[in-house]
């Protein structure tokens, strides 16, 4: 009670502050430098829509094209920190997606939030506002992007893996190559800015983030599977294929039992490479989202325009979708990377080695699988396991990881919930302008009933995703778990999109007639 | 106050739990059919997109021994 008119002053200066240095207004001078995708003049097809959504998905293939000016199999010999989140940020080591779509998401989640909780004022109902919004999310991802390259070049995180160079053979340090590095990187997430663009604008299908995970997902889940690549092992001279089943297949042989079984466990426990473990663990996620992606309330409406037109209107516990889950791990990914910055830059100065140790966290490089493990500190804490075993014989650091995530995810889903394009409030205006009621309520209570059913199901789906995430990641999933249910949900989205269209269309496209047979 | 943030602290998830399950009780879940056919959609869909990306993938092959 005693906050009120500290509140009512704070309402009465905010707006008039706001007018003086809008950020959304500071963005303006960044509109004439920053190339962006046209909205369509007309409508776009739904066969162009789908060439659109597919060669976008072939241009983001394209980067995982390795960086330039790196030793050939620079992918298995940079000593990674990142090993355990890569999967889920689409973030490939040492190919032109190393920071993958990071900082797009980074800065999507930041601007959305800040819309939503009131820091910024933007008012999504005016074109020129959204378009800001739009170009303030791009900038931001441009400026993550730049802060994330140099931290990692700055770091050393290259130096092992330039060509020409050796550090210990005291060459200078190649400042052309960490050039060539850095625009490389942020060129291609500057590439990526615009294909996302090519979506939000509604050329194609879905959200390009999201789009762009899922076809990640489902490319990462086929080559962990059944890839043919063949990569030699760390230092030793043996080579292992890519993919669990091959590899596994390939080593199998019947005569001799105790290479059997040791080549058996070696496919469900090597870390470089993936194995079964994690195979097992996205197909049970796969299974599990889509069970739960179909638990949903229908509640009865009917047209206050037409009497007897009954309907139901289904809402979801997986409100949200991923979006909650994909939230917790970007705050986590950011703390982690920022995290893995300030411990090699104050390393680098030298300053107070064992306090940064034992505070902020010690990185282990592992000699067989060439990953940075977290062996103390904050940062280890919420670093995820890599196996059973591991989040068994270190309860503590399992329980704070996975309440952080929990409560990351249920927060985000509760915030989510309110300030979404299809909040309570939302629906119930969608619903008056069609002439919609629920059944047996009045038309004003129609808000009320609403934000009873929605708030509840977007924190319980959001509460439901985050368990089976850490479910996952107890039991080795690193990362992969996780990407999957981002991946899948998502995929329940644009094919709704997909189906909506073509219905709408009615079934009126060359690719139907063409792959139907009709 | 204390005493009654306290309260509070253990009154959220409480309540929360109580709505949630209430929640789920309630909704309408997928029969066997209804969820094989779904399965069966989004898989197909998945190995469709993954082939084709990882066959794109396996394009890039050639292409490093060209550039490294």
């Amino acid at each position: 009670m005693c906050q009120s008119p500290m509140t009512r002053t704070h309402r009465g200066i905010r707006p008039r502050l706001l007018t003086l240095v809008r950020l959304l207004d500071l963005i303006k001078f960044f509109l004439p430098i920053l190339p962006e995708v046209e909205l369509p003049d007309e409508k776009i097809s739904f066969d162009e829509r789908i060439i659109f959504t597919v060669g976008s998905g072939i241009i983001f293939l394209f980067g995982q094209l390795p960086l330039f000016g790196l030793v050939s199999g620079a992918e298995y010999k940079v000593v990674d920190p990142f090993f355990s989140v890569r999967s889920i940020f689409a973030m490939e080591k040492a190919s032109l997606l190393e920071l993958g779509l990071l900082p797009l998401i980074t800065a999507g989640f930041l601007w959305q939030l800040a819309a939503g909780l009131k820091l910024i004022k933007v008012n999504f109902n005016l074109r020129q506002d959204r378009e800001l919004f739009q170009s303030g999310q791009k900038l931001t991802a441009l400026f993550l992007s730049i802060v994330y390259s140099a931290g990692l070049i700055y770091s050393g995180y290259y130096d092992n893996v330039i060509q020409k160079y050796d550090p210990l053979n005291g060459d200078s340090a190649p400042l052309g190559t960490y050039v060539l590095l850095f625009l490389q990187i942020n060129a291609w997430s500057f590439i990526l800015t615009l294909l996302v663009d090519v979506f939000d604008k509604g050329y194609a299908f879905g959200s390009g983030i999201l789009c762009f995970l899922t076809l990640q997902t489902a490319t990462t889940l086929v080559r962990d599977l059944v890839g043919l690549e063949v990569t030699p092992l760390l230092n030793s001279n043996r080579v292992e294929s890519y993919g669990a089943l091959i590899n596994l297949v390939r080593n199998f042989s019947i005569f001799n039992l105790s290479q059997l079984n040791s080549s058996i466990v070696n496919a469900f426990t090597r870390l470089q490479l993936p194995n079964l473990n994690q195979f097992y663990i996205s197909l049970l996620t796969i299974l599990a989202i889509i069970g739960l992606q179909n638990y949903r309330i229908e509640l009865p409406i009917r047209s206050t325009k037409v009497r007897g037109m009954n309907n139901v209107y289904p809402i979801r516990l997986l409100y949200t979708g991923a979006l909650p889950v994909l939230f917790a791990y970007t705050v986590i990914v950011n703390f982690q990377i920022f995290g893995f910055f300030l411990v090699t830059i104050l390393n680098k100065f030298g300053i107070a080695p064992v306090l940064i140790d034992s505070l902020l966290g010690k990185f282990n490089a592992e000699i067989t699988t060439n990953n940075l493990v977290l062996k103390s500190g904050i940062l280890y804490y919420f670093s995820n396991s890599t196996s059973l075993l591991q989040s068994l014989l270190s309860p503590i650091k399992t329980v704070v990881y996975s309440v952080s995530v929990v409560l990351l995810s249920v927060w985000f889903a509760n915030k989510w919930s309110y300030i979404s394009g299809s909040s309570p409030r939302d629906i119930s205006k969608q619903f008056k302008e069609q002439g919609i009621s629920i059944t047996g309520k009045r038309d004003i209570s129609i808000t009320k009933e609403l934000s009873r059913v929605i708030p509840v199901a977007a924190v319980s789906g959001g509460f439901a995703l985050a368990v089976l995430a850490v479910g996952g990641e107890f039991l080795g999933g690193l990362g992969k778990g996780i990407s999957t249910i981002i991946g899948v949900s998502s995929a329940f989205g644009i094919l709704e999109e997909f189906m909506i269209e073509y219905q709408q269309t009615g079934g009126n496209s060359q690719f139907s007639s063409a792959f139907g047979g009709q | 106050m204390a005493a009654e943030g306290l309260e509070k602290f253990t009154e959220v998830p409480v309540e929360f739990f109580k709505d949630g399950s209430a929640f789920v009780k309630k909704c309408q879940k997928p029969d066997r059919k209804e969820y094989f056919k779904i399965i069966r959609a989004v898989g197909v869909g998945f190995i469709m997109m993954g082939v084709v990306g990882y066959a794109v993938k396996l394009l890039h092959i050639p292409v490093r021994y060209l550039i490294v």
